[in-house]
């Protein structure tokens, strides 16, 4: 099978992280490689190519012919897919391409290619991100907006909490360990106003995982870091009630 | 990586000299505690070798937050009139708190609010363990009193690497002990645990120490650290710890007591509400116990 030559290859087990990676540099020259595809691919045209272990298109003797005719060629072998895979891969594949989006900027990129997406659609549920560290937060604002969310993304829960008393908003999800306002101290305000409103947490510490389930209110969830988006879609799924997602 | 520089600060600390010793009298304290039948005239008999322990125990019993109007004289008067348990309170803070050396008060632990915490959460562990009726017969008491000790050593031999823990606790809302595992692969709890095995304390101390952060510990001393976890908690809401490192949420949230009550759902929600009741009413005990052993002069 024969394509136009991307700069940067992607070539990657899990469906969802690929389609994530390709939303969010959907206006560069990438191409998304099915695990199984094997493309004609030009090795002085790349700049780099990120294959995971284990995949069977390439194989290690063809991906070291491309690095002898091209030594400028970076080949990363990303962490396994993971939400934190997700993360370090955007991290790197922004750096190698020397560009950075502001999230507004990767929104308006996004929207064109959201599957089934258009103008008359209902409104979209909106959800918000809370989370002090940027490449996660950035990564799940893009997979909600690839999933037709409105998103709002906040960097502690001070913010985040002094937005929601002014805009409604469906879904909350946040980090719990974050300065000025933490994730508990978010999700007690929250449901201050509205006992109602679902909360996901999301945490990678296990000192504050464990405080999670003595929270006595409804509609709360935990995800602990680091996650598969298909499990964290999962749950806010289940947290809206079982559409959407 | 983290786990290589927990070796390296393990590696440091095995080569430190300067490291406080075990007061002889904490050891033969913990020698006759853990023996079926034992006196106090032994613990008293150590306690008399040492003229400067002697007076000070006399002194802390003549403080005026004791109540007493006659002057105790005398060790042997000071345990009749405050009793065994009291005596062995008093006689291992002074001793624990003589072997710290503090030096110059250069680094970020003073003295003083750290042995307020401690002497605090030493008291509130002793009263939480009461009050689920638990019987650790003085224990309890020093594990609060040595839960932190990590802390001093990691402030005294380890002073960078401490404060950019510090630093991360303020820019990514961490508390200290997760933002030490974080940068250094190792806490002050268990830090704190590496000096109790070098000072051969009884194993359920040692976990206590190192496990203080922990909830889900099953090695047979949960509930002596559970008790140890929730007077830490609660003594550093009630402001008896201005060591720059809260608990970011109510102590109501804490696991530590279904550890203790062993019941869940709404058992749980009034277990909780009544030992906190009764709990909290001996906060004031601690404060003056603090007032006693560490504001009124050292």
């Amino acid at each position: 099978m024969s394509r136009a030559t991307p700069s940067l290859l992607v070539q990657i087990h899990d469906a969802e992280m690929a389609d994530s990676l390709k939303g969010l540099l959907s206006d560069l020259d990438i191409l998304v490689v099915d695990p199984t595809d094997k493309c004609d691919v030009d090795p002085l045209t790349l700049k780099a190519i990120l294959i995971e272990h284990g995949v069977p298109g390439f194989s290690e003797d063809e991906v070291s012919s491309w690095m002898q005719e091209n030594p400028f060629l970076t080949v990363l072998h990303p962490p396994a897919s993971s939400s934190e895979g997700l993360a370090k891969l955007y991290s790197l594949t922004t750096k190698l391409m020397n560009c950075k989006y502001e999230a507004s900027e990767i929104a308006s990129h996004m929207r064109p290619w959201v599957s089934g997406f258009t103008e008359d659609s209902k409104p979209p549920t909106s959800l918000m991100i809370v989370d002090d560290e940027e490449n996660l937060r950035s990564l799940l604002v893009h997979f909600l907006l690839i999933k037709g969310f409105e998103v709002r993304a906040a960097e502690d829960g001070q913010i985040a909490f002094d937005f929601f008393k002014k805009r409604p908003i469906s879904l909350v999800i946040s980090d719990v360990y974050m300065p000025h306002m933490n994730g508990i101290q978010l999700l007690e305000s929250v449901k201050e106003l509205n006992e109602e409103i679902p909360i996901l947490m999301m945490t990678g510490y296990s000192s504050a995982a464990e405080v999670i389930p003595n929270v006595r209110h409804i509609n709360v969830d935990v995800v602990t870091k680091p996650f598969r988006l298909l499990d964290f879609g999962a749950r806010i799924t289940k947290l809206l009630g079982g559409d959407s997602v | 990586m983290t786990q290589s520089r927990r070796e390296e600060i393990h590696k440091r600390m095995e080569s430190l000299e300067m490291l406080p010793s075990l007061p002889r009298v904490v050891s033969e304290l913990l020698r006759l505690l853990g023996e079926r039948d034992y006196s106090m005239s032994q613990l008293m008999e150590q306690v008399r070798q040492d003229p400067a322990l002697t007076a000070r125990v006399l002194k802390v019993a003549n403080s005026a937050r004791f109540g007493r109007t006659r002057e105790i004289e005398s060790l042997n008067q000071a345990l009749v009139i405050l009793g065994e348990g009291e005596i062995q309170c008093l006689v291992t803070t002074i001793s624990v708190m003589r072997a710290f050396d503090f030096g110059q008060q250069s680094g970020y632990v003073q003295q003083d609010q750290f042995w307020a915490h401690s002497v605090g959460c030493a008291e509130m562990t002793q009263q939480i363990a009461a009050s689920f009726g638990l019987r650790f017969h003085g224990t309890d008491f020093i594990a609060g009193l040595l839960h932190d000790v990590g802390k001093v050593i990691l402030d005294q031999h380890f002073h960078e690497e401490f404060m950019a823990c510090y630093e991360l606790t303020k820019t990514m809302g961490l508390p200290l002990f997760e933002a030490e595992r974080r940068l250094l692969g190792v806490d002050h709890a268990e830090i704190g645990s590496w000096l109790a095995l070098r000072w051969d304390l009884p194993k359920s101390l040692v976990a206590a120490i190192r496990c203080h952060h922990d909830s889900d510990v099953q090695d047979g001393n949960q509930k002596l650290i559970a008790c140890v976890r929730l007077a830490n908690h609660l003594v550093k809401g009630e402001s008896m710890s201005v060591l720059g490192e809260g608990i970011p949420w109510s102590i109501e949230l804490d696991p530590a007591w279904e550890t203790l009550a062993g019941v869940k759902g709404d058992a749980l929600d009034t277990a909780r509400t009544e030992a906190l009741a009764r709990i909290r009413k001996g906060l004031q005990r601690a404060r003056d116990r603090v007032a006693v052993l560490v504001h009124n002069g050292s």
